[in-house]
Order: structure tokens, then C-alpha cells, then sequence
């Protein structure tokens, strides 16, 4: 991935709500032993995990040309929305993993896409399904719909938080609406490979 | 590239209820350690203690001030400063002193069975600092015990 600028080095968010996968998946894909910043979780939320992230997971990734992506997980928490506008600063684009099993997914997907539409709107986004099989006949379409509603066009991918490889396709697909974007911007190319 | 200048608003409202929260007689008690804190050193503005998630468990303040907010904020700070000492070389973080022109604030770790509750003082720049950690520290250990009790 080559963005121009001598920068070599880059920055993707992960969010969604408590529980989606977030940590998971960073631990999935990262290179170095991930940051983790874990707390006992003292609410029901989450599907009643031990623990829940207060802080920031942090993770790296190297591209095949020898460029890295910082990997930067919220907690998913609204309490802890300062700390989404701190870690959305200098990123290239969000993740957002939900738990499709979750009976409000539909509701809680809308809002993380309101709450960081202005980084979703200037960068690019995508969307992570997690628990899927846990909800096999649950519809997809609300998920669709809601995206049209807010006229943003982001894939939306059942992934496995614990799979490498589903993790990494949806990086693919991120890093594949930025370079689309950039090339539209007439700014540089992305050409790394995950 | 984003510059920071979103910004972030939750739309609504979300938080799930408490399951694993102190009884009120025990965040009685600890609000009474947290006032008597305060009376011991002068300057203090605001003391908190805080959940391991960052829930607002006995709170004192003379300022009008967000309180969920900073007890997200406190809970973070502790779980950051935990990671980061780790990450150098050393054990987990005890205290963190932020200073500021205005005052001082210090983080302390209120571990109880494994779970890490924040301490959270507020002090103005006329507070003795060496005083508000000793007596801080003495106020942590007390509140250790009155949540060992629960």
C-alpha cells in the first residue's frame, strides 16, 4: 500500500459494540503481541463476557511492500465515546463488527455507523458480522437497508473474529474502497497485499 | 486521512444493567472513606472511586462535572497505565500523578480480588502533593478493605 507522502505506516480502526469480536480479531491477524487493556466486565452487556476492553487494543500488520497498519480497537461501550474521538484521530478507515446474534444488531450497527459517520463518510468503512452461525435464518437485509438510509455503500462481510483469514478479508476490502477512493482523488495507488 | 476534527456522538443511550455491582451499603462506606480523605488534605477538589469498567461506584466532588464520563476516562487511564508499565519492563502500574497548571490528579489502583478499581483525586495547585499521595495511598488501602467485604 503506498499512500504517498513518505508515510509507511497506517492507522485502521476497530469498533462496534461490546462483545462483536473486536479484540478477538485484532489478536486474530496481529504480527506482535496485541496491546490489550481488559477490565472485569461489571454489566450484562457483551453476552455476559468476564472481561471487556476499557482502554484500547493495539496490533500490526505488515503489507507485502514492507508498509505496516496499526491496528486500533475502541471499547465498545458509549461511556467510553471521548476515547472513540481520540482513537479515530489519523485513521485510514474503520472496521465495525457486530454480532449478528445479538437481537439488536440491527439497531446497534446503526449506531456505530451514526456515531463515526463523519470518519466513515471521510475515509471508508466496512462492515464485520460476527456470530452468524449462532443466527443462521436471522435476515441480512435490515443491515443493507439502514446502509442505503445513510447513503453509505459499505460491504457488508459474515466473518469469524477468530479467523485470520476472515479478518484479513475484510481489511482487503477496506484497503480496496481506499485505494478506489484515492484513485478517484487522483492521490496515489494501494498496491500491498495482505 | 482523518484529522481529528470528527466528531464522535454516541446517538443514544445504551448502557446494560449492573450485575456484578457493590451493594449500597458498601458504596456507603466508601463514599465515608472518600470524605474523610478530603477532610484530612487541603486542595482537594474531586475524589472518586471508579469500577474496573468505568462505572462511578462513591463519588465527592465541589465542581459540577460529567461524571460517567470521567469514570470512563479513570477506568481507561488505569487499564493504559497497566499495559504501558507492562510493555517497559515493569509490573503493573500502583499510581499515576498527572500534573497541570491548574492542580494535580492522581489515579490509584484499588485491586480487590483480582478486580482493579480506580481511586481518582482531583487536588488544586495549592494541595501538598507528597501529602494527598500519602494520605491517598492510606485511603486506597481502607477502601480495599471495605470492598473486601461485600
Amino acid at each position: 500500500m503506498s499512500f504517498g507522502g513518505g508515510q509507511n505506516e497506517y492507522k485502521l480502526l476497530f469498533t462496534g459494540p461490546m462483545g462483536a469480536g473486536k479484540t478477538t480479531a485484532i489478536r486474530a491477524i496481529s504480527e506482535i503481541e496485541p496491546v490489550r487493556t481488559e477490565a472485569a466486565n461489571t454489566t450484562a452487556g457483551g453476552g455476559g463476557k468476564a472481561t471487556t476492553t476499557v482502554g484500547l487494543d493495539y496490533g500490526e500488520i505488515s503489507l507485502g511492500n514492507g508498509e505496516r497498519l496499526r491496528l486500533y480497537g475502541t471499547p465498545g461501550q458509549d461511556r467510553f465515546s471521548a476515547l472513540w474521538e481520540i482513537l479515530t484521530t489519523g485513521a485510514m478507515g474503520v472496521v465495525i463488527l457486530v454480532d449478528h446474534s445479538d437481537p439488536e444488531s440491527y439497531e446497534r450497527m446503526e449506531h456505530f455507523l451514526d456515531s463515526f459517520a463523519g470518519l466513515i463518510t471521510e475515509t471508508a468503512g466496512v462492515i464485520g458480522l460476527t456470530h452468524t452461525e449462532d443466527a443462521p435464518d436471522r435476515p441480512m437485509d435490515p443491515y443493507y437497508e439502514s446502509l442505503a438510509q445513510r447513503y453509505m455503500m459499505l460491504p457488508v462481510m459474515p466473518v469469524d473474529a477468530r479467523s485470520s483469514e476472515d479478518i484479513r478479508g475484510l481489511l482487503d476490502a477496506l484497503l480496496s474502497i481506499l485505494e478506489s477512493r484515492l484513485a478517484d482523488s487522483s492521490v496515489d495507488s494501494l498496491s500491498g497485499d495482505l | 486521512m482523518n484529522n481529528g476534527a470528527t466528531t464522535m456522538t454516541p446517538r443514544k443511550s445504551a448502557e446494560t444493567n449492573r450485575v456484578l455491582d457493590l451493594p449500597e451499603a458498601v458504596k456507603k462506606s466508601c463514599v465515608t472513606k472518600l470524605k474523610e480523605l478530603r477532610e484530612a488534605v487541603g486542595g482537594i477538589s474531586t475524589i472518586g472511586l471508579v469500577s474496573p469498567d468505568g462505572f462511578e461506584v462513591a463519588w465527592i466532588s465541589t465542581a459540577t462535572l460529567p461524571v460517567s464520563k470521567i469514570s470512563a476516562l479513570a477506568s481507561t487511564l488505569v487499564a493504559v497505565a497497566h499495559s504501558y508499565t507492562k510493555e517497559v519492563g515493569l509490573s503493573e502500574c500502583r499510581e499515576l500523578i498527572i500534573d497541570t497548571d491548574l492542580g494535580c490528579s492522581l489515579l490509584m489502583d484499588v485491586t480487590v480480588d483480582g478486580r482493579t478499581y480506580g481511586l481518582l483525586i482531583a487536588a488544586e495547585d495549592t494541595a501538598l502533593l507528597g501529602r494527598v499521595l500519602s494520605k491517598a495511598r492510606a485511603c486506597a488501602k481502607e477502601l480495599k478493605d471495605v470492598i473486601a467485604t461485600r
